[in-house]
């Protein structure tokens, strides 16, 4: 109940600083998606169920402050989680970089899919060039921001649970 | 079959979530009315004092910065000089951002007095949460009147309209934005069209190749489409292009609002709150 508790409050607080904080201090459009940090993380240590939804819940709170359509979000999040967890058992979890290449590619595949949904949903398909023009700074601030994700989780964490984030033991058969 | 299920256990949880994550998207695009759910609304009621803390705290540090940490070198020169340099500084620093400040809400209230429409002046507090989507929030919100639909201006135009609101907060989605669509006219031909958002600026759509449309022609709202009333400008047209073939032009419309620099809007209400 504590770490659920814990993870809503902070879902909030990266909801905050990604909506409230970051826009004053990085430029114009330029903005970085830390709840998709976290569905990246999810897919990696998580299982289906509690990575889905909890995905899923990150998604719709990103909904409430992008888009105009509620729910958006919340699907494509989920997706990418599921994406990330077909392939999780072959990954190589010991390594860092992992999550700095998951967080690149998890906002491409996450522009592609918006661009995706809005087709074939919203007949809103004049939101492709949009994405496309800003895809690429995003994905490599995102990476950026994934780096210094990493630099602030303490090392003593990875010693003690073996491997990149405990990665290796929970997908160790 | 509870060995079959207990196998594909994965594959079937997958499957629901994802049809029940495609149903709720595809439920909230089919509502027209009260499209705020309890999630929106709670989470935008938990966010608000932490915005306007955010704000407060920024201004104070502003201004402390402004005011004492830059001047405490010059004060071992000159004790008196320094203190009234200090005030006579932070006056003229002042003095612009107030000049600016009492421009916009001037040209805001002389705009507010020609809508026949009661107008409620909101400040904007955070932009959208991704760089794809142009949405903004505003501080006011259904208990200050603002309902779902209700068109949003500054003095030099059209803004957007609102999408969400929640008690003391709501979101206005922007024509510059891909899913904005907006009836219009050129004023000085009166050629209807549709104005749609591009990301950064706007297109004029479906304008008969035959109509006589110039870069410089000023774009209206029609009336059109029940969400904004008649005559509120929209921009200027920008780019204008026929091809040898096709029904229609395409055309260019630059907005008549810089929406990088916008900070106090007016919500046009359909009557007193």
């Amino acid at each position: 109940m504590k770490r659920l508790a814990a993870f809503f409050l902070l879902s909030l607080l990266l909801l905050f600083v990604q909506v409230a904080v970051l826009p004053r201090l990085l430029p114009e459009h330029l903005k970085p998606d830390l709840l998709l940090l976290v569905v990246a993380y999810l897919g990696l240590s998580r299982d289906w169920l509690r990575g889905g939804l909890c995905s899923w819940y990150l998604g719709a709170l990103e909904d409430v402050f992008a888009g105009s359509d509620f729910g958006l979000f919340g699907i494509t999040f989920l997706l990418i989680f599921l994406m990330i967890k077909t392939g999780a058992g072959r990954f190589n979890t010991e390594s860092p970089l992992l999550l700095l290449l998951l967080a690149f590619f998890a906002t491409l595949v996450k522009g592609m899919l918006i661009s995706a949904l809005l087709l074939l949903f919203a007949e809103a398909g004049r939101q492709w060039p949009v994405l496309l023009h800003i895809l690429l700074p995003e994905a490599l601030l995102n990476t950026l921001f994934a780096l210094l994700f990493l630099r602030c989780l303490p090392d003593r964490r990875m010693e003690r649970r073996g491997g990149f984030l405990g990665l290796s033991r929970e997908f160790s058969p | 079959m509870f060995d079959l299920l207990r196998k594909y256990r994965p594959v079937l949880l997958a499957a629901g979530m994802v049809l029940a994550a495609l149903l709720l998207y595809s439920h909230n695009l089919r509502r027209t009315e009260e499209r705020t759910n309890i999630l929106e609304r709670l989470v935008l009621q938990i966010m608000a004092p932490a915005q306007s803390g955010l704000e407060t705290v920024l201004d104070r540090i502003a201004g402390i910065w402004d005011r004492y940490l830059w001047l405490v070198d010059t004060e071992a020169d000159n004790l008196r000089l320094n203190k009234e340099n200090r005030r006579l500084h932070s006056e003229l620093a002042s003095l612009p951002e107030l000049r600016l400040t009492n421009e916009r809400l001037r040209k805001l209230l002389d705009f507010r007095e020609q809508q026949a429409l009661v107008a409620l002046p909101a400040q904007v507090i955070t932009e959208d949460a991704t760089s794809w989507f142009r949405t903004v929030m505003i501080d006011k919100g259904s208990e200050a009147g603002i309902r779902e639909g209700m068109p949003v201006v500054v003095a030099e135009g059209v803004a957007g309209r609102i999408i969400r609101t929640s008690p003391h907060q709501a979101r206005v989605l922007l024509i510059t934005d891909a899913s904005s669509a907006i009836a219009t006219l050129i004023q000085r031909n009166r050629s209807r069209g549709i104005c749609r958002g591009s990301g950064t600026g706007l297109t004029f759509e479906f304008a008969l190749r035959e109509e006589d449309i110039e870069i410089g022609d000023q774009v209206i709202t029609s009336g059109n489409g029940g969400v904004f009333p008649k005559g509120l400008p929209i921009g200027a047209v920008v780019r204008v292009e026929r091809e040898e073939y096709g029904m229609f032009q395409q055309v260019e419309v630059a907005p008549a609002v810089d929406f990088s620099r916008l900070e106090e809007v007016l919500v046009l209400l359909e009557e007193n709150p």
